[in-house]
């Protein structure tokens, strides 16, 4: 039985008690694959770092106030691999990103894409 | 004698001489090589991640791994230690299950390692880093890449009143070619020894074997601790080394810096249910 | 300080399958790979470690403490070090900020979540530092903020692509010996470090190189640095520390936020109040 089945298929009778109550450092269980979200903002900050680095994200909502979007993203080795590097963004840049959402409905999510202030399309911003 | 059996006797002598000079070059006057060739150790073959394995030469030995009714499965259920352990005293049983009792009611456990908090002795040992020693005559460093440095003075006796710190003071000395015995007292009250953050006083005192294996890419290293008022039995564990790759490298790990600290913002969990990480709000200079 | 934007890489076509995306992946990583030196390897089983000795005239290993601290930087002349006006100005208003009060600012790091210092910032700590010297490398151990310096012997620094794509905070260190000097160059540093302990800037670029040697009868060491980094400084410059050698030291653990060793006497400290 694997993680995936756990989750998704219900508490196992062996998990007596286990309830919903998952941890969720590192756990992308927290995160809904199976949909995406696009938004546009201005980059509050850029952070290379281990095991997984963050775009942060300022994002007007309904109301005209400005919410900071938090994105997980890959380790600096596979953003690497996909052109990135530590300076490609940074504070005051405009893009556009793309990302699975939390499934708690707060403003974070994993990423996916981001586009570039110059259209530049980084990631993939397809459900594959 | 016949050419044959004189063939045979003498390939017996020859390898006779040979496991001889074998096993005198291991002997006791020769020193084990943790060096791994720059290679990171890490730890390897552990099976439920409790931190610490059975010792197999030992085993009901009384390491506190998860409550039989929790077993830990990583991202499902959280870490809950086994306050039912007949080898804790009361009031130690009492603090484990009052911290097991916060994760089964849906609480996030205190993860020393996660909250960039020192893992002390035994507790680096188990934490994910790459380990590598540095050995001159008269001390042995064992440090990680998260920047935590062991000091072990060799073939002294301890110190008189060393105080108590993160790590205490260790002392060491080598045995049977191929054994690193390392002795440790003066830890504060404060680090793990497993992962279930079973409490200890500072009367802690952890005697470590580290083992080099023949081709010296493992080390077994088997800690038993002592703690008269924590535990009624000395408590032994096990936490194997091998070469193996970090996060889906294809080479053994190398040192590479990891700063705990610098990516300990949790933003999906609410700052209240985290213990923070060490932090400074005022300048010492 | 932006790099050019990098148009992102072709990805595989989707008929690949995922062994080949892994195989692919494997490639790529090492792109971005680096090496460092096999260390001597006892031969066969049963070999015994053999203590690594120092050439003549090359043994620093030991337990060192500063002799004089300084919070501001000072060039070997004792002088302002040569910035830009741009970035005057940014070590200005940290000055002003972090000299206000015993408060740590919020973007100096080092102090507040205890991250590396970089260098040199580390080299004007006042607190003990420990030099391990062992086949092939040199272990820079430093009491503050459990610093770990791995200095790799006789090989060149990583390709400049790897120090971008990887910047460490003590950026990464390779040396040789000229003698009775132990030169050493770093690069690939991250952004989050200052120069000096009133906020003294950088940027991307920083390249160090420290020049150590034992000097006043092998009981001093000696470390002239030279910082070299273009933009920010408006030429090449060099500072230099000296520290005593202490055998009856011993290093003491490091927790962000504890009460650490007694720097009182350590000339030139001034604890806050």
């Amino acid at each position: 039985m694997n993680i995936k089945t756990i989750m998704f298929g219900g508490v196992a009778l062996a998990l007596c008690g286990a309830a919903t109550a998952v941890y969720a450092h590192h756990s992308y269980a927290m995160f809904d694959e199976s949909t995406k979200q696009t938004l546009e903002g201005v980059v509050t900050e850029f952070q290379w770092t281990n095991p997984h680095g963050w775009i942060h994200v300022e994002v007007p909502d309904a109301q005209g106030e400005t919410v900071v979007w938090s994105i997980e993203s890959g380790a600096p080795a596979g953003m690497a691999r996909q052109g990135w590097r530590p300076t490609t963004i940074g504070p005051g840049d405009e893009i556009e990103i793309t990302f699975h959402p939390l499934r708690n409905g707060n403003p974070g999510g994993s990423y996916m894409s981001v586009t570039l202030p110059d259209g530049t399309v980084m990631g993939n911003p397809e459900l594959d | 004698m016949s050419n044959t059996q004189t063939q045979i006797l003498m390939i017996g002598i020859a390898y006779a001489v040979l496991s001889a000079a074998a096993a005198h070059a291991a002997d006791s006057t020769t020193i084990p090589d943790f060096s791994s060739n720059g290679v990171g150790w890490r730890v390897a073959g552990n099976v439920d991640n409790t931190g610490l394995a059975e010792v197999p030469e030992d085993p009901g030995n009384g390491y506190i791994s998860h409550h039989p009714d929790w077993p830990y499965a990583q991202n499902v259920v959280n870490r809950v230690g086994d306050f039912t352990n007949p080898n804790l005293k009361p009031w130690a049983a009492g603090v484990l299950e009052e911290r097991a009792r916060k994760v089964m009611a849906g609480g996030i456990p205190f993860i020393p390692n996660s909250r960039c908090w020192p893992g002390g002795v035994p507790g680096m040992h188990f934490f994910p880093a790459s380990v590598f020693y540095l050995q001159n005559e008269d001390q042995v460093w064992i440090l990680n890449n998260r920047g935590e440095v062991r000091r072990v003075f060799m073939n002294v006796p301890h110190s008189e009143g060393p105080g108590y710190s993160w790590y205490g003071e260790s002392i060491g000395h080598y045995e049977g070619g191929d054994t690193l015995v390392i002795d440790t007292m003066g830890q504060d009250d404060k680090g793990p020894i497993d992962r279930y953050n079973t409490p200890h006083t500072r009367q802690l005192h952890v005697v470590e074997r580290h083992t080099l294996d023949a081709e010296r890419m493992n080390v077994r290293v088997v800690a038993t601790m002592v703690d008269p008022g924590a535990f009624k039995v000395p408590l032994k564990g096990m936490i194997n080394y091998g070469w193996s790759t970090v996060r889906g490298s294809p080479e053994p790990a190398k040192w590479e810096e990891y700063v705990c600290n610098e990516n300990s913002d949790e933003y999906f969990i609410p700052e209240e249910e985290l213990v923070p990480v060490p932090s400074a709000t005022r300048r010492d200079f | 300080m932006k790099s050019v934007k990098l148009a992102h890489m072709a990805r595989p076509a989707s008929a690949m399958s995922g062994r080949v995306l892994v195989a692919v992946g494997v490639l790529a990583m090492s792109a971005y790979s680096w090496s460092y030196p096999a260390l001597a390897q006892n031969e066969g089983t049963g070999g015994s470690f053999e203590f690594f000795v120092p050439g003549e005239g090359q043994d620093i290993g030991g337990i060192y403490w500063l002799k004089s601290y300084s919070a501001a930087i000072q060039t070997v002349d004792g002088g302002v070090p040569p910035y830009t006006p741009e970035a005057l100005a940014i070590y200005e208003e940290k000055r002003a900020r972090i000299e206000a009060s015993a408060e740590i600012i919020e973007e100096d790091q080092a102090r507040g979540l205890c991250t590396p210092d970089g260098v040199p910032r580390v080299l004007q700590s006042p607190y003990p530092f420990e030099i391990v010297q062992t086949q092939g490398q040199i272990h820079f151990l430093y009491e503050i903020n459990k610093i770990i310096r791995l200095v790799t012997m006789d090989e060149p620094l990583p390709d400049d692509d790897t120090l971008e794509i990887f910047p460490w905070y003590s950026g990464h260190s390779v040396g040789h010996w000229e003698g009775d000097t132990l030169v050493v160059e770093t690069g690939g540093f991250k952004n989050y470090t200052f120069l000096d302990n009133l906020g003294a800037p950088h940027g991307y670029g920083l390249r160090v190189t420290e020049r150590y040697r034992k000097i006043s009868d092998g009981n001093e060491l000696e470390v002239v640095v030279d910082i070299h980094d273009p933009g920010v400084f408006t030429e090449d410059w060099s500072a230099r520390f000296v520290y005593d050698l202490r055998p009856d030291l011993r290093m003491m653990d490091w927790n962000c936020g504890e009460v650490h060793r007694d720097i009182s006497q350590v000339p030139g400290v001034v604890i806050p109040e």
